[in-house]
């Protein structure tokens, strides 16, 4: 694992205008990404992570969305100031992205062996015979039985842990260096999504690629990832390695959310939650967006946004009165 | 049996969301223009058969012999008639039967494939199937020429064509509000009320019909701008209103016959014709799209 | 092979329809006022000759003795006799067909071969001009009184300009092309006839124009929306986030699918084309059904009103049925599932 920054997004606006009002999704995100990491990026839902990797891409739907300001340097160049065509090669093969619901990802009138070739040849432009020797490779490579067979087929005839096993395939055929995982194993059986997840990280780790894991189950961030940013309504409240959120959430969000996971060795009669719920996008809380939610909120939350504060080593948090230790 | 006052108002206030939705939509249709320039259409059109009698220069019906097929001029603005009729007075007048038309035929239409509908989509089972084959029997008429059927066989006047084309108009209705049933009766609030032991006839008045109740509204209004243009059609053919009303759709047919010199015959009434169905069908496509939900959240 | 079963189960399906159809046909016909008998031998003959023609129709029988006898007529392929002309009404409408469909196949070719590429473009370019101007001609289209829209064309291309030759299939003094199908443009063709075939081609444009103008601007519409609706899916997300050129995303993955809502769409508003079609050829006197049906109608005359309603009930769901197959076709699910 690289010291290198690969993707580093700075104060990310992100807005969608609709009739009752502007939706401000993203509203000042700040996330970094070093080479070959796996960076967990957790939150409730609706809270802007896959708006987040959208705007990455420059794939947010528009109208009514728009990237409304801030910077998304990859490599270091600025993909907020690339021309449309330049995005388009970018996307697919230097930074590739898989969707939560494998079943509507892929074109259903499509084989899946024609969907694969057409992005290989896309970015790689090679003939349809190499595309499809590559594409069959990729398909052995995410273990997918009897892949063959497979190219010939239709989405509808695949479940749904194959086509996710298809969309990995995909996404790493033309080997990008960054891959934008959208919750990819959360409409998944329980039992395939560690399979997906191991075939995930072996083979990023084999091609030293970084990911971007969307996610809202913190156990899977535990077991995958090696550093975490923790989103709430439209802003990252905390990141820092895994060991050392974990560890020591300074976050009351952060800590709130380690709380909500069921222990077994503690018996309790009951599960903890956070109370209230999420803030109205339209009308977000003046301040720290989390202070109507949080038990330490002072006047000094509701007024004042908080600045990031480091609190360990590649630990930052944003919030007035971090928890120690 | 008529449940309690207080489950009335849980039902409404607290568990439906309908009430809150409809006056969302209200907002909305006052800040469209599309929205508003139907209204604005379909106001003249109601002011001017409401004023018809203070409009009108000429009497639509009192023939003048001397001043037939007489060009538009200062006199007579859009001319007149084969009969020296004033065209203007005409379609002036002609403005009570179009909203005539509208109202008969969206009424009669819109609440008996409404009540067909809802009864079939709460109701499920046998009756349910048998309602909707029979609408699926309808459907398979191309809408004029069942009209035309219809309109001959209960003899050629403006009522018997009303009456068809409500008829025709009936599935499309029962169809809508059969689906939106089905999905409706699943609901909890409606689960709640079953299980209080609301009647089935107060559980759809209450529940089924207000949840319907914007969809059939884009229905019926663009029904009414399709009933406009089937009743003159029918008119036009010979089998809806007969002379010398002044219906638009007759007017034209009348016109025809003297097209080739006098063409302010036919077209004047033709454009009535056009300029009303344009306003409600703007209105009914401006509402389905203030309506649909992927723009509204 | 399941394409077999699909076909053969749709077919299945049309058969209550259609005996539902048939069954309101004979109602209507029997609560149009006036008594056939007496519409047939004639207002002058004497009563006993009616007595005697109601009782060669079976028209004193029960009534579902006089629909199952209909019923086996209509088996048999037998319309009964138009009471108007006195000759069999398959001969009639056998003869009348060919016109009707040269008309509406024309037309819809015309209306698919502009609707498509207009729908996709408002789709693709929504809120832009042409969008804007499309959805104006679309609403001002869906508004326009028919047979109002064809009397303008005649004024105006006929009357007053010249350009364009007024009702009719073809120039009195041009004969007809010699032929088998009855469709002037293919026996034309067929059997080289020049002059009948520029004479035909002047004669449909009128027609095919007033007629597809009302159609297009739906169709147009209605492509837009399940346009935008496939544009809104997740593989087309997936396309794009896989770098695919618009131009792809838009020509092979999001336009095969909005085919298929499309294809339906074309089906189900097949019976507006036959509406249209009427009044279109009550104006331009085009010798068709539906010209045939509005003078039927007009003279009460029963068995031709049936005769022709059944016909035309059987071409629309022949026509849905045309779009069910075309369905498997555009949707491998539909095919394989």
């Amino acid at each position: 694992m690289g010291e290198k920054l690969l993707l580093q997004v700075e104060d990310l606006h992100t807005y969608f205008y609709t009739l009752q009002g502007v939706i401000k999704a993203i509203d000042g995100v700040n996330l970094c990404v070093r080479e070959g990491e796996i960076l967990g990026l957790v939150g409730e839902s609706g809270c802007g992570k896959s708006v987040t990797a959208l705007s990455i891409l420059g794939l947010v739907p528009s109208p009514p969305g728009r990237v409304e300001g801030g910077r998304i340097l990859f490599e270091g160049e600025d993909l907020l100031a690339k021309t449309p065509a330049e995005m388009r090669s970018i996307r697919g093969s230097r930074i590739a992205m898989i969707f939560q619901e494998p079943m509507s990802s892929l074109n259903p009138v499509f084989r899946i062996g024609d969907q694969m070739i057409e992005v290989i040849k896309l970015h790689k432009k090679v003939s349809t015979g190499s595309a499809r020797i590559q594409a069959l490779e990729m398909l052995h490579e995410v273990r997918m039985p009897d892949p063959e067979a497979v190219l010939a087929k239709y989405p509808f005839q695949l479940s749904g842990g194959m086509l996710q096993r298809v969309m990995i395939a995909i996404a790493l055929s033309c080997e990008p260096s960054l891959l934008l995982a959208d919750e990819p194993t959360t409409a998944l059986d329980v039992t395939v999504q560690a399979q997906i997840l191991n075939l995930m990280k072996d083979l990023i780790r084999k091609r030293n690629a970084a990911v971007l894991l969307i996610t809202h189950a913190l156990g899977v961030v535990a077991q995958t990832c090696d550093a975490v940013s923790v989103m709430y309504a439209g802003t990252v409240v905390e990141s820092g390695s895994v060991e050392s959120i974990f560890r020591s959430p300074a976050h009351p969000y952060t800590r709130g959310l380690m709380e909500c996971i069921p222990d077994p060795s503690r018996k309790s009669d009951k599960l903890k939650i956070i109370p209230g719920t999420v803030p109205d996008p339209v009308n977000p809380p003046p301040g720290c967006r989390f202070h109507p939610r949080c038990y330490k909120a002072t006047a000094t939350c509701s007024q004042i946004r908080p600045d990031p504060v480091r609190v360990g080593p590649g630990h930052v948090v944003c919030c007035h009165y971090p928890e120690e230790g | 049996m008529c449940p309690g006052a207080a489950e009335r108002s849980y039902g409404l206030r607290e568990m439906s969301p309908w009430m809150k939705d409809f006056l969302f939509t209200i907002r909305l249709v006052y800040r469209n223009p599309l929205a508003m320039a139907g209204i604005v259409i379909i106001t003249c059109l109601v002011l001017v058969a409401v004023f018809a009698p203070l409009l009108a220069p000429y009497s639509p019906i009192d023939i003048s012999l001397d001043e037939r097929l007489s060009p538009p001029s200062a006199s007579h603005l859009l001319g007149t008639d084969e009969m020296g009729r004033d065209i203007l007075s005409r379609v002036i007048y002609g403005a009570r039967i179009s909203i005539r038309i509208a109202v008969t035929v969206v009424t009669i239409g819109g609440a008996v494939g409404s009540i067909l509908g809802a009864t079939a989509g709460y109701l499920r089972g046998r009756m349910g199937s048998i309602i909707m084959r029979v609408m699926d029997m309808i459907l398979a008429f191309p809408a004029l020429v069942l009209c035309m059927v219809l309109a001959a066989a209960l003899g050629p006047s403006l009522n018997n064509a009303l009456l068809a084309i409500a008829f025709v108009q009936i599935p499309k209705y029962a169809r809508l509000v059969h689906g939106q049933a089905l999905s409706l009766r699943e609901k909890h609030y409606v689960l709640a009320a079953r299980s209080m032991a609301a009647s089935t006839p107060w559980i759809i008045w209450h529940h089924i019909f207000p949840g319907c109740l914007s969809s059939v509204l884009v229905l019926a209004t663009m029904g009414m701008g399709e009933a406009i243009l089937l009743a003159a059609s029918l008119s036009f053919i010979g089998l809806g209103a007969q002379p010398p009303e002044p219906e638009w759709g007759a007017m034209v047919a009348m016109g025809r016959q003297y097209l080739m010199d006098h063409w302010w015959l036919a077209t004047f009434p033709g454009l009535a014709i056009l300029v009303v169905a344009v306003g409600f069908n703007i209105l009914g496509d401006a509402l389905r799209d203030i309506l649909d939900p992927r723009l509204r959240r | 092979m399941n394409m077999v079963t699909f076909v053969s189960r749709r077919l299945v399906a049309m058969v209550p329809v259609l005996l539902g159809v048939t069954i309101l046909t004979f109602l209507l016909s029997h609560v149009i006022p006036g008594d056939p008998a007496r519409l047939l031998v004639g207002q002058k003959a004497s009563d006993e000759v009616v007595k005697r023609m109601r009782e060669e129709l079976g028209l004193n029988d029960p009534l579902h003795i006089q629909y199952w006898n209909y019923l086996k007529q209509l088996l048999r392929g037998d319309l009964g006799t138009s009471i108007r002309n006195r000759r069999p009404v398959v001969q009639d409408l056998a003869e009348r067909f060919p016109a009707s469909f040269e008309l509406t196949f024309v037309s819809l070719f015309i209306c698919v071969i502009i609707a498509i590429p207009l729908g996709i473009l408002t789709a693709v370019r929504r809120n832009h001009v042409v969008d804007h101007v499309t959805r104006v001609l679309a609403l001002l289209g869906v508004s326009t009184p028919v047979f109002w829209w064809g009397l303008l064309l005649l004024l105006i291309f006929y009357f007053r300009l010249g350009w364009l030759p007024g009702p009719g299939r073809i120039d009195l003094a041009v004969p007809p092309p010699a032929g088998r199908t009855g469709l002037y443009i293919l026996d034309s063709l067929l059997s080289r006839d020049w002059r009948a075939l520029g004479s035909s081609l002047r004669h449909l444009v009128l027609p095919a124009f007033c007629l597809s103008y009302v159609y297009l601007a739906i169709m147009t519409r209605m492509i837009r929306s399940s346009m935008l609706d496939v544009l809104n899916l997740d593989y087309i997300r997936t396309a794009r986030a896989n770098g695919l050129p618009e131009r792809a995303i838009i020509f092979r993955h999001a336009l095969r699918n909005a085919l298929v809502p499309t294809v339906t769409i074309v089906g189900l508003s097949f019976g507006e084309l036959i509406g249209g079609a009427i009044l279109t050829e009550t104006i331009f006197a085009w010798p068709g059904l539906g010209s045939y049906m509005v003078d039927s109608v007009l003279f009460l005359d029963f068995p031709a009103i049936m005769g022709c309603t059944i016909l035309v009930c059987l071409i629309y769901m022949t026509a849905n049925l045309v779009v069910d197959i075309a369905y498997g076709f555009l949707d491998p699910r539909i095919r394989w599932g």
